[in-house]
């Protein structure tokens, strides 16, 4: 947890800002577009690093240029998908997808990419939540398994994490079921108070606790464990994360082995556009609205951002109000296409 | 805003790991909730069972071979419907 955690919240950044920009000036229709870093592929970004560490050893020096090489390539992979099918016109393809797939030979439809939709959901909730476990960790890690998580010495840890997690989660559920806790919930600033009333409550333990300070707590994971800034021996600041890249120290035979990742990922990144895009279209009320222009801003900034060397960005619905977006499925079974299928006589 | 960015190193010393964790373990509970129990409200069994099997599998043997098993189990619920019903469209000319 050293410079490397500033880096990554960076280039979540940095592709935020590029996405956003382009989406903003033009690139899609529309209006008043969010975008940020396409979180659902996570999990891919994850199995790309282990197999290039696996594959150079875990402190080979030429770890990080090659990850960040291959984040950026598949950025920019995205980006000329989104081109090509910008290019071929296939953006009309989204409402044909019942009617050509249902006569055809695979038995996919829409309702599949609802489904892909809502099970890479739940595999990047069951991803996440893993991760969340494993981040209190104290610096070097041991393996996250079973005793290791109920050990006497973490428990302490997991109940603080857990804990807090699910109250939030409950007090959001209980607020959209009960409406005086709604107004609490629903709170753009819920959240954000949250967390720095969670951080004062923690401070105010160790105060009152007395002998705890910070090396303590580092070493036994309630703090991140950061290096010194001049572990990589650069003068860069921490915000810069090209300085970390240099082109020079790719190595260029690992890449054949993340292929698969990087498919899968634009497979998945591709396909969520058109699925977003349409259910934020219906939403919005959007009169006419041309999903080529939505490939072509993706495209764009996509190619941009992986330029820059950042993450892939897809564009995001928020609902009024909430500060967490996501698609709920009653969203999505009011886009036309779905409901087209169900007055089919069959 | 721009001011956070630049120091957040500094902030995140202060910064307890049980916070971080908190915060991710909150998303992965509300899209395993999102995945798992509002869609059980709105889809037939058998589609939901495509969305948990394609969770499980996604979760244990890998994101790629989870996708191909959720596929796979579509594949075969269709294949199941088609097969029910031709068998009564033979039977009823």
């Amino acid at each position: 947890m050293d410079v490397t955690l500033q880096c990554v919240s960076h280039v979540d950044l940095q592709s935020t800002v590029i996405s956003q920009a382009v989406l903003a000036l033009g690139g899609s229709s529309i209006p008043c577009a969010l975008s940020s870093m396409l979180a659902e592929v996570l999990p891919f970004m994850r199995s790309i690093a282990t197999t290039i560490q696996d594959d150079l050893g875990q402190s080979h020096p030429h770890v990080l240029p090659t990850t960040m090489f291959v984040f950026a390539m598949s950025s920019i992979a995205l980006g000329l998908t989104f081109l090509l099918l910008a290019a071929f016109r296939c953006g009309s393809l989204v409402g044909y997808f019942p009617e050509t797939i249902m006569t055809g030979v695979v038995g996919m439809d829409s309702q599949l990419k609802c489904l892909a939709k809502l099970t890479s959901i739940g595999a990047v909730g069951v991803s996440l939540f893993i991760l969340g476990l494993e981040i209190p960790f104290p610096f070097p890690p041991p393996g996250l398994s079973l005793s290791t998580l109920f050990s006497g010495k973490h428990l302490p840890l997991l109940a603080a994490s857990l804990l807090p997690a699910i109250f939030i989660s409950t007090i959001v559920h209980l607020g959209r079921r009960l409406k005086s806790i709604r107004s609490v919930s629903e709170h753009p600033l819920y959240l954000p108070a949250f967390c720095f009333a969670m951080a004062a409550l923690f401070w105010i333990v160790v105060a009152a606790y007395g002998k705890a300070d910070m090396a303590t707590l580092a070493s036994s994971g309630w703090l991140f464990s950061v290096k010194p800034q001049n572990h990589r021996s650069s003068t860069a600041a921490a915000w810069d994360y090209w300085a970390l890249f240099d082109f020079a120290k790719v190595e260029w035979r690992v890449l054949p082995a993340t292929m698969k990742d990087v498919a899968l990922l634009v497979a998945v990144g591709a396909l969520s556009l058109p699925i977003f895009a349409s259910a934020a279209a219906v939403d919005l009320d959007v009169p006419e609205h041309d999903m080529n222009r939505d490939f072509l801003g993706h495209g764009i900034a996509n190619v941009l951002s992986g330029a820059g060397l950042a993450l892939p960005a897809l564009m995001v619905c928020v609902a009024p109000g909430s500060l967490v977006t996501r698609l709920t499925l009653p969203d999505l079974l009011k886009h036309p296409v779905l409901q087209a299928r169900k007055r089919r006589p069959w | 805003m721009l001011g956070v960015v630049f120091a957040s190193p500094y902030i995140l010393r202060y910064a307890p790991t049980v916070l971080a964790s908190a915060l991710i373990l909150h998303i992965g509970i509300e899209l395993i909730i999102e995945a798992l129990w509002e869609s059980s409200q709105k889809l037939i069994w058998s589609e939901w069972a495509v969305v948990a099997g394609t969770t499980i599998a996604c979760s244990a043997i890998g994101f790629a071979p989870g996708i191909a098993v959720g596929l796979a189990i579509v594949f075969s619920l269709h294949f199941l419907c088609e097969a029910f019903d031709s068998v009564r469209c033979l039977l009823m000319p």
